[in-house]
């Protein structure tokens, strides 16, 4: 019992609210015992005088969270220049209404709101008698320009990405999406963090099952700080346990909004530049956004290509293991000789060959994609030089498992965003190939295809394209289908199915 | 827990697999010989019959599994009884299909693997089938029935030029009588097998048509196995189909195609387990439906596990070794199966029509509170 308690406090992180007093002098002795410890923390005091009074203000804001422009001209300047002589105390709402030119003002006396608004970046009027302070918005800090984001390049399309700020990402969304059905919900998670998270969507797309899912999901994350979406959609995401992640990220708002288009719903967090969108199904692992903007064969040769390449790096080292331990029949025999000449002096066997090689490739990965850049260099030459050749030529591995680990590694490069089952994957199978052979593999396959056709994304089964057998469904699946092909929004995802008119290419 | 659902592509191509299954052992025309097509073609016209009384079960009383069935039709304590018994019988035939696909393995290519080791990762994966659940299975079938079928259509056209048509001759050289045992033997197996999905029948979708769903499936699976058992006539004669182990099988190592593809008789082993390994989950599912409703369970994934690995591990000890197994699926089987087959599901038809027409009379009322019962 004890220990749950202190728990709690130490997740619920709040600093301790209190409650407002009237006096200006008091209620600023309020804020700078909160503010104590903060050398950002700034208090400035001013006063407008007219004949037969003097009424002070007070105004507080974080250094560096807002914009000085803003206070200026339109806080102290108007303030400074009212004649309050008519009023006999000028309340909270007079100054709203009459005084400040800030675009958005508002009254407050919790403690708490006020504290949180002076954290995010408003700044804080303090009133003399009054039990009211105002929140006035001047948030202004930096945040870079919309770049194109590194992790998915496209030959053609939009050169823009979401950058960091929430607000500048939702815009980025509305621009190419010019409806008021865009709805924009936010919430707030984290108890010190009190991160933004605003879900966006299309109302009469969007199906309302998954919305409301998603915000009882959302609501019950209890934590002190969500820092990354990806913490958030280990939070939400169905199957946690799975390698196999049910929800998407994209750094493209023009990816954003063809998923919303199709009905999913986008989590925007503050502060992260990625976007998560759900439900994510297995066929979008192997959808680029230049699928819908080159031509449709080829479109459909690449893709086909990413479901080859994925089987091919989960596959190529357990059949060799198979094949070379177990069933070395079916290699035709003169590849079997020099397979076999390759292997000549040595010691280890094809298993323990294999998956050290591969451990070797994924710490070579791992270390290039850590490392500092200038270090590149090195790494190419220890990786290619010492590991490959000097290996080869010292017999301690052959050179076959090296063209085999070498394949592996060359198409998992090919499908990025499914890294984290590919290793796990590609590791179960080889294992069991060692084990059983081919029927291990099979087995193997057979496991995992019955874990992936389980699962499910906010309701949606994960497999539900590919194994619908409904031509209409499988037309943006392993091809691509020209665009006016695509009448409809994909099951269970979108409420409202139909998404183009027969009439919209003549044929 | 949300009801599973599976829709009428995927409980069609579910069954055809099913009925697939069959094709390890030499149980296809070990009489009729080269005779073995019409066979075939007359157990497929006569298992019409049959099938015909299992879709009218379901058609009476549809989104409902056989257990709530004979709940509804016998009683809570003659109708335990009677799922008892079909049980019993699912569990058997599940352990002999586990057996035969272990044997198949060691035989074939693990000859050194102790057969125990092949049999437990065998159950492991059933078991994993089973926890995932009927819905998950309906769609992993969907993935590999196009393997399968590709698989054994390319295999029957690189053999092209090995045919010898003559080896389909002379025609009944030894009368009708073989052909109308096999068809009677095809009859029990594979086609009056699907008795077993009356057990999974209340996961089909509302809007299927249960007819469609087993007359497709019998005439795809049917016409694959007059496909595979042709071949295998055709390719290597009746002679060497009678003293093979796995006909079908060995028939795909002839295969050669240049100097490059030979020996490809895995590939064809991948298709044979496959679908041998989707019967035996389906006889698992039914075993573990029917131990979670007579423990009164409320779900049958948590129970599984324990169900599937006994099966497992009883399977070792069921026959001495694969010849046994194979002389019990052609000379006792048709025999053992055909009161769970045949005379019981045509028991619980009659009870059936018999309820129905009552509870029509009743203005539905006997229907709903049944129905009612069956969703409790």
């Amino acid at each position: 019992m004890r220990k749950r308690k202190i728990l709690v406090q130490t997740v619920n992180g709040v600093s301790k609210s209190f409650k407002k007093q009237r006096s200006l002098e008091d209620s600023l002795k309020q804020f700078e015992e909160v503010f104590k410890g903060d050398d950002s923390f700034r208090v400035r005091h001013f006063a407008s005088v007219s004949q037969d009074k003097t009424i002070k203000f007070c105004l507080l804001y974080l250094d560096g969270m807002v914009d000085p422009d803003i206070l200026d001209t339109s806080i102290i300047n108007p303030i400074i220049r009212t004649d309050f002589s008519d009023d006999s105390i000028p309340g909270a709402d007079v100054i709203i209404s009459q005084v400040i030119t800030n675009h958005c003002a508002k009254k407050s006396r919790d403690s708490q709101e006020l504290m949180l608004a002076i954290v995010r970046g408003d700044s804080v009027l303090l009133l003399d008698n009054s039990i009211d302070a105002i929140i006035v918005s001047s948030q202004g800090w930096k945040s870079r320009t919309p770049s194109e984001p590194e992790g998915e390049k496209l030959i053609r399309g939009p050169r823009e990405g979401f950058v960091e700020p929430i607000l500048d990402n939702l815009s980025l969304i509305r621009r190419r999406l010019s409806t008021p059905d865009l709805k924009y919900k936010e919430m707030v998670i984290g108890t010190r963090t009190k991160t933004k998270v605003g879900l966006v969507y299309i109302a009469g797309i969007a199906n309302e099952q998954i919305l409301n899912e998603l915000i009882e999901r959302i609501k019950k994350v209890e934590m002190d700080g969500i820092v990354l979406a990806g913490m958030l959609a280990e939070f939400i995401q169905d199957a946690p346990y799975s390698p196999f992640e049910t929800i998407g990220f994209t750094e493209r708002p023009d990816v954003a909004v063809a998923d919303l288009l199709e009905g999913r719903i986008i989590v925007l967090v503050d502060g992260t530049s990625e976007a998560l969108t759900l439900p994510y199904l297995f066929e979008k692992f192997f959808q680029s956004g230049d699928d819908y903007s080159l031509n449709y064969v080829f479109s459909t040769f690449s893709r086909l290509l990413r479901i080859l390449s994925f089987w091919l790096t989960i596959l190529a080292p357990a059949l060799y293991v198979a094949l070379m331990t177990y069933h070395q029949e079916m290699i035709p025999t003169s590849l079997f000789m020099s397979i076999l000449a390759a292997r000549e002096g040595v010691p280890f066997p094809t298993i323990v060959e294999t998956i050290g090689l591969l451990l070797v490739f994924e710490i070579l990965r791992e270390a290039g994609i850590r490392m500092n850049i200038s270090l590149a260099n090195a790494l190419s030459i220890l990786g290619a030089l010492v590991l490959g050749t000097a290996a080869v030529e010292a017999r301690i591995v052959s050179a076959t498992v090296i063209i085999v680990v070498a394949l592996t590694g060359l198409t998992g490069l090919m499908t990025q965003k499914i890294k984290a089952p590919i290793v796990v994957i590609r590791a179960f199978l080889t294992l069991l190939a060692g084990f059983m052979g081919l029927y291990g593999i099979l087995y193997g396959i057979i496991i995992v295809t019955l874990h992936m056709c389980s699962i499910r994304s906010f309701g949606v089964p994960y497999m539900m394209e590919y194994t619908s057998l409904n031509p209409e469904e499988l037309k943006d699946t392993a091809m691509r289908a020209p665009i006016w092909f695509l009448k409809k929004r994909p099951k269970f995802i979108a409420k409202n199915r139909i998404r183009q008119t027969d009439r919209s290419r003549q044929r | 827990m949300q009801k599973e659902v599976i829709s009428q592509k995927q409980a069609i191509l579910l069954i055809t697999t099913f009925i697939m299954g069959i094709g390890v052992t030499a149980g296809i025309g070990g009489v009729s010989k080269q005779d073995v097509w019409l066979a075939m073609l007359i157990s497929m016209a006569a298992s019409t019959i049959i099938i015909a009384v299992f879709c009218r079960i379901i058609k009476l009383f549809p989104q409902t599994d056989l257990f709530n069935l004979l709940d509804m039709l016998f009683g809570k304590i003659v109708g335990r009884i009677i799922a008892l018994i079909f049980t019993w019988y699912a569990f058997h035939v599940g352990m002999v299909l586990i057996s035969t696909i272990s044997e198949f393995i060691r035989i074939v290519s693990l000859d050194s693997t102790p057969q125990c080791v092949i049999t437990l990762v065998t159950g492991i994966v059933i078991a994993y089938a089973v926890r995932c659940g009927i819905e998950a299975v309906g769609r992993w079938v969907t993935i590999f029935f196009p393997v399968i079928i590709v698989i054994s259509l390319s295999l029957t056209l690189l053999a092209i030029n090995m045919y010898d048509y003559d080896r389909l001759k002379p025609f009944l050289y030894d009368g009708f009588k073989p052909v109308l045992q096999d068809a009677f033997t095809l009859i029990s197996r594979p086609f009056a097998e699907t008795v077993i999905f009356l057990g999974i029948a209340g996961c089909f979708q509302k809007s299927s048509n249960p007819y469609k769903i087993f007359y497709y499936s019998m005439l795809i699976g049917g016409f694959y196995l007059l496909q595979v058992s042709v071949r295998t006539i055709i390719l290597i004669g009746t002679g060497n189909t009678s003293i093979q182990m796995f006909p079908p099988y060995v028939t795909v190592r002839l295969i050669k195609l240049g100097d490059f593809i030979q020996r490809i008789e895995l590939i064809g082993a991948v298709s044979i387990v496959t679908s041998v390994f989707t019967k035996a989950t389906a006889y698992l599912f039914f075993v573990s439906k029917g131990v979670s409703h007579l423990l009164n369970m409320d779900s049958y994934h948590v129970i599984s596990t324990p169900v599937v690995l006994l099966t497992a591990a009883y399977s070792l000890f069921l026959f001495d070794n694969a010849v046994y197994v194979t002389e019990w699926a052609e000379k006792i089987f048709p025999l053992y199966a055909l009161p769970y087959q045949i005379l019981l599901p045509i028991i619980i038809w009659i009870a059936a029509e018999i309820k129905a027409r009552k509870g029509k009379s009743n203005s539905g009322q006997n229907l709903s509170t049944a129905n009612n019962n069956a969703g409790a």
